[in-house]
């Protein structure tokens, strides 16, 4: 099938072009939210230092960090499905993008176990918050902040499950061709991003001393 | 006008270069978790988040293709680093400052 640039590009390469660079500047805004946040962790554990610390230490770190080598081995799974797409391999495209799914449901599943680890110690978000263990100000701000970021990222999570599956639907009809993959590769950029931000929330709400 | 240092589908990388990419990032995974029982005071949170930055490198080089992207590209991917970066250290120093 022939491809045509839109009228106001000059060439399917310009086209391309723009469509990467639009994708970049969506992907600063989305830095821009969660540096903001990261920010915002960087005062409160300045101000509680003690709290944030003993806070951290709550955190389940073994399922931190199974989750954090599960999204780092799904953006191999992504990138490979847009290798497979440069290589012409429908089934790859099928195969890398279905292991990426899985990946981010089983994220998902294991951040909710962990929910409802902290929801049975009285760990909620805000003035919600009610644990025994941890009753100080600190310490519910240092919640407070892992609910909201790790909430929100949970839902870039789902956002990116939902485009890639439907990325999948457009493979298994053969809209991924060696010449054009555009939608694919932004499709899986975005989730790279996901990755990445998950990336820094695991040393952040896992790690610290 | 289209950038000349950016091609349609780029310089792809080899299914090499993505596979050693994965398997350095879970080294750099085991070694951020091993370090985490290190005593290593008030280094600590400096040496995991270098270890997270050099991850976030990886993905965004080797995945993300960052490598063979247009000069545009990059730069846009450049200001991401520097927006953080100023949000965390004004936010750190006005802390500091009361």
């Amino acid at each position: 099938m022939a491809h045509e640039p839109a009228e106001h590009f000059e060439n399917l390469a310009q086209q391309e072009h723009a469509s990467h660079l639009g994708m970049w500047l969506f992907l600063t805004s989305e830095v821009l939210l969660f540096g903001a946040l990261f920010g915002l962790y960087t005062g409160y554990r300045l101000e509680y230092q003690q709290d944030f610390s003993l806070a951290v230490h709550h955190n389940n770190i073994a399922i931190g960090t199974i989750n954090t080598a599960i999204l780092v081995t799904s953006s191999f799974s992504a990138a490979w499905a847009v290798h497979s797409a440069r290589r012409g391999s429908r089934r790859g495209i099928l195969v890398s993008l279905g292991i990426t799914l899985l990946l981010g449901l089983v994220f998902l599943v294991l951040k909710g176990i962990e929910y409802k680890e902290h929801f049975d110690a009285g760990i909620f978000p805000g003035a919600l918050y009610r644990s025994e263990e941890l009753p100080s100000h600190g310490a519910n701000l240092f919640f407070t902040l892992y609910f909201f970021l790790t909430g929100l990222h949970a839902l870039h999570v789902i956002g990116g499950m939902s485009a890639l599956a439907v990325l999948a639907l457009l493979g298994a009809r053969g809209r991924h061709t060696p010449e054009r993959h555009t939608s694919l590769e932004l499709g899986v950029l975005y989730w790279h991003l996901v990755d990445v931000i998950w990336i820094f929330v695991w040393p952040l709400m896992y790690l610290q001393k | 006008m289209t950038d000349p240092n950016h091609s349609p589908q780029g310089p792809a990388e080899s299914g090499r270069d993505y596979v050693f990419a994965w398997l350095g990032l879970l080294v750099l995974t085991l070694v951020s978790f091993g370090a985490h029982y290190l005593e290593l005071g008030a280094f600590a949170t400096a040496v995991s988040l270098s270890i997270a930055a050099v991850k976030a490198g990886v993905v965004g080089l080797v995945f993300m293709h960052l490598k063979t992207e247009s000069v545009s590209v990059r730069t846009v991917a450049a200001l991401n680093l520097a927006w953080v970066a100023l949000i965390s250290v004004g936010i750190a120093l006005d802390v500091a400052a009361h």
